[in-house]
């Protein structure tokens, strides 16, 4: 049964190589969106789980707004007062919480701005991706912690000084980090207390990142640092819920295309099967008057269906894995903390659900032509040219 | 016979041709990045440097010259001269110069260099002898005492017709002599480069 499908199909190679073109496009769009939703989610959870905070303090407002401020290290315009950080500390189930005071100096001439961050000693613990390439953490007044890359734009190396033109301050490199691929790869440092000095935020802070003892009391303790006046929290499962709606609402536009282009490769394998049907019904004819059953006849268009439908699934695996960067890289810039890896990594849940959904493509194509087929009448068929 | 076996072979190119393609791809990127982390080659960037200000600088230097396209500069690779020019300079901070070519006055060469203060980002026009005519401070960290004299008319001005060849000033003050020395190795290696 399989020979003869597959030399019934390669009897119009050009035909049944197009087929295959169409569903294969439309397979590997699909494989690359349902493998990049995936990676992204579990890579997005990566992310939150490895900043080793659970949930954020920050100022009245928008939470989510907030919390991706400051998670990118830009300032707001409102902020908290610095017994926030004091009651939060309080909290039995807090087991760190560290404080952020940022201030962004704009430099359009140089058509970039400066990201200066007040921290104290609870960073680095907080921090999980920090890593110094060179020196300490800022312990003096006048350190200043540079961001890989913001050493390697002004040159820097442990010991040297760097000025502020704004503050008119002088800083001491005290380290650099390793490069992480997070914002803080381009911003400076500094102790909070300088930070707060510097930009006139004394008593004020602009957020705080919190580290719980048990992550599995987080509502209790989520709903007990939401009574801090002026204050209101923000858990990561949170932030992570409104990245993946973002994710979510891109997701639902392009799989209506995903699935439009499949709707489309259906009518071309009916197309494909209904044309053989025809070009073959004095054969199928001959076939039923030797004793052909109608079901086998049926069977056998559905197998050519299903031999074109699994063509086309590996071709557009083929197709995916080759333009999995590509998409990648178009992808990446429209979406919020994407991660800094691989974007589109082909899973075999991926690939069994495309399979699937191609398979019952190409059968649902199949059932008129086969039904057609089947009920050929010998004489009928034998009688035409 | 023969055309059934053309789809099979071709599904098997492809194939063969895509891992042979990310097989490459692997093992060539090793090589890059160690190519890149030379000591030779230490201030990564230094030498591809954004032009700012094209406008207000070419008025400055070359007046009614035709701005060039920023975006596209020309690359002068001196990897021919590598050996010979960390002899001349000690040190060479590209493997390439980033030339904006201006229509019959010369060329604009870009160097972020070591500050006292910061990174000091140095803008300048070489005339088609390979002369300077022309230096152009455009970012800079440096306290208001030391940005005085950085921006200083004199100062800048004490560069103009310098050769590769010349004896170049010295200062004492650190960002003055890393404007002076960066403004040395452009020209350095400009000649040697445009020369080849």
């Amino acid at each position: 049964m399989l020979a003869l499908a597959l030399r019934n199909i390669l009897r119009r190679p050009l035909r049944a190589m197009l087929t295959l073109i169409a569903l294969g496009g439309a397979v590997a769009f699909m494989v690359c969106l349902l493998a990049f939703t995936q990676t992204y989610q579990a890579s997005l959870k990566k992310e939150f789980t490895g900043m080793g905070m659970h949930l954020m303090l920050v100022p009245l407002g928008c939470p989510y707004d907030a919390a991706a401020q400051i998670l990118k290290g830009r300032s707001l315009d409102t902020s908290l007062p610095e017994s926030a950080l004091t009651a939060a500390r309080k909290d039995n189930a807090v087991e760190i919480a560290a404080p952020v005071c940022a201030a962004t100096i704009p430099r359009p001439s140089l058509g970039r701005t400066d990201l200066w961050i007040g921290v104290d000693d609870t960073a680095p613990k907080i921090r999980a991706w920090w890593k110094l390439k060179d020196g300490n953490f800022p312990t003096k007044p006048t350190d200043v912690l540079l961001g890989h890359e913001a050493a390697e734009t002004e040159l820097r190396s442990v010991g040297d000084t760097l000025y502020s033109p704004e503050t008119k301050t002088s800083f001491t490199v005290c380290g650099i980090l390793e490069p992480s691929g997070t914002s803080d790869d381009s911003q400076f440092f500094i102790p909070i207390a300088t930070a707060q000095q510097l930009f006139k935020q004394q008593g004020r802070i602009t957020g705080i990142a919190i580290r719980l003892r048990d992550p599995n009391l987080i509502s209790q303790a989520s709903a007990r640092l939401q009574e801090i006046p002026g204050a209101q929290a923000v858990t990561m499962t949170e932030m992570i819920g409104t990245f993946l709606n973002l994710a979510g609402a891109a997701k639902a536009l392009m799989l209506g295309v995903t699935f439009v282009a499949l709707g489309v490769s259906g009518l071309t394998v009916f197309n494909t099967l209904i044309a053989n049907t025809l070009e073959r019904t004095r054969e199928l004819g001959i076939l039923r008057a030797i004793g052909y059953s109608r079901a086998a006849i049926f069977l056998s268009v559905t197998t050519e269906a299903l031999m074109i439908s699994v063509g086309g699934t590996i071709l557009g695996l083929i197709l995916a894995l080759a333009a999995g960067g590509l998409i990648a890289s178009l992808v990446r810039p429209l979406m919020p903390l994407a991660s800094a890896s691989t974007l589109v990594s082909i899973t075999p849940e991926a690939v069994l659900q495309s399979l699937a959904l191609t398979v019952c493509v190409g059968l649902i194509a199949a059932l008129l032509p086969a039904f057609r087929a089947a009920m050929i009448h010998p004489v009928e068929a034998l009688r035409t040219k | 016979m023969r055309k059934r076996a053309l789809i099979p072979l071709a599904i098997v190119v492809i194939t063969v041709g895509i891992l042979a393609r990310n097989w490459l791809q692997k093992s060539a990127a090793p090589l890059k990045l160690e190519y890149s982390t030379k000591n030779a080659f230490a201030s990564k960037g230094v030498a591809m440097i954004p032009w700012r200000d094209p406008e207000s600088d070419i008025k400055h230097v070359f007046p009614g010259a035709t701005i060039p396209d920023t975006g596209n500069p020309t690359i002068i690779p001196l990897s021919r001269h590598r050996l010979a020019l960390i002899k001349k300079l000690g040190r060479l901070d590209s493997n390439a110069l980033y030339a904006h070519k201006i229509q019959g006055k010369g060329v604009v060469l870009l160097r972020r260099t070591k500050g006292e203060n910061g990174a000091i980002e140095v803008v300048l026009f070489v005339t088609t002898d390979n002369k300077v005519a022309g230096v152009v401070i455009q970012r800079h960290r440096e306290p208001a005492i030391i940005a005085k004299q950085l921006l200083d008319p004199a100062f800048l001005n004490a560069f103009k017709g310098l050769a590769p060849t010349s004896t170049f000033p010295t200062f004492k003050n650190t960002s003055e002599q890393a404007v002076s020395d960066a403004i040395r190795a452009m020209l350095v290696e400009y000649d040697a480069g445009s020369r080849a």
